[in-house]
């Protein structure tokens, strides 16, 4: 194959073609992988790993959770509801957490309080760990994306 | 000149001097890496919330734009340029929409979970295409072709 004379003209189109082509696939690399971040993030492993119904009358609980991801993961809130024997015993309301991160490939242990039913602290004290179930799910952001992930039926290890 | 539709970029000098086979490879190169600049552009262009820098979204736009603009400019004829912006349109949609659905055979989906997420992912990358990629390659495409041909 004969080689392209080099005229100046030639040199500026394929310089401007090779910088303009070089900082997209920057771009690109990074939005590519949180694009995978963020679809891989749905598929965290999640447990409740411990709870307590403190003197406060709220539930504080303990969640692992294993962020699968090449990304650094931030919870934003969790909206979680606690049941015994099938029956609600959190008010539903949202919890904000201040500063909750999961880093890449890491596990992490995150406290979450939640707010109980008037007069139901003692039911939660004394039911077993079988009869309590913790559901509902976590808003968290990939970057700026932000990606529900979800804790569905989950009975309380230990 | 020889041929009278080879004065348009000033890619013309080897056009009349090389076989058919070194011409469709110097085409599909040429194609190829418009198609890929464009299809990386309108990625990043409808995935901006992950960029971890701070930039303005129109000007992501500059990659796609340029790419139109390179198949006018990298053309050695009026002919090659139709031919090559039609090849990055096309091949710019399939690396864009590849991108955009990778991640259902990189990670971990059962079948029947993609057959259920297969058709929304392209409805959403297509409709993202129609609605700012096209436009801007187009008018990329077309602006450096109507300028060009202004001056000559």
């Amino acid at each position: 194959m004969r080689v392209p004379e080099l005229t100046t003209r030639r040199i500026v189109l394929v310089g401007t073609f090779l910088c303009l082509f070089g900082g997209t696939s920057v771009a690109f690399a990074q939005v590519t992988t949180g694009h995978l971040a963020a679809m891989h993030v749905q598929s965290s492993e999640i447990t409740v790993i411990d709870y307590e119904v403190a003197d406060d009358d709220k539930l504080h609980l303990t969640v692992r959770m294993h962020n699968p991801t090449t990304k650094d993961v931030d919870v934003g809130t969790a909206q979680l509801n606690a049941y015994v024997d099938g029956e609600q015993v959190t008010d539903g309301t949202t919890t904000r957490l201040d500063d909750a991160s999961v880093p890449s490939e890491e596990t992490t242990d995150l406290k979450i309080p939640l707010e109980l039913r008037d007069g139901v602290a003692d039911r939660l004290r004394n039911a077993d760990p079988e009869q309590v179930e913790i559901e509902g799910r976590f808003k968290t952001y990939v970057v700026e994306e932000m990606v529900y992930v979800s804790l569905d039926g989950t009975e309380v290890d230990g | 000149m020889s041929n009278s539709n080879t004065a348009s970029s000033g890619w013309s000098s080897e056009a009349d001097h090389s076989t058919y086979l070194d011409r469709l490879g110097v085409f599909v190169l040429k194609g190829v890496a418009i198609a890929v600049l464009a299809g990386m552009g309108a990625f990043v262009y409808n995935a901006t919330q992950f960029l971890t820098f701070d930039l303005d979204s129109n000007l992501l736009l500059v990659p796609i734009f340029a790419a139109g603009s390179f198949a006018h400019l990298f053309a050695s004829s009026l002919r090659e340029s139709i031919r090559l912006g039609m090849f990055g349109i096309f091949g710019g949609l399939v690396v864009f929409v590849a991108a955009w659905i990778a991640p259902l055979w990189i990670l971990p989906y059962s079948t029947a979970a993609i057959d259920i997420v297969l058709p929304s992912m392209i409805g959403e990358a297509l409709s993202a295409a129609f609605l700012n990629w096209s436009p801007t390659y187009l008018g990329g495409y077309l602006l450096t072709l109507s300028v060009s041909a202004f001056w000559e």
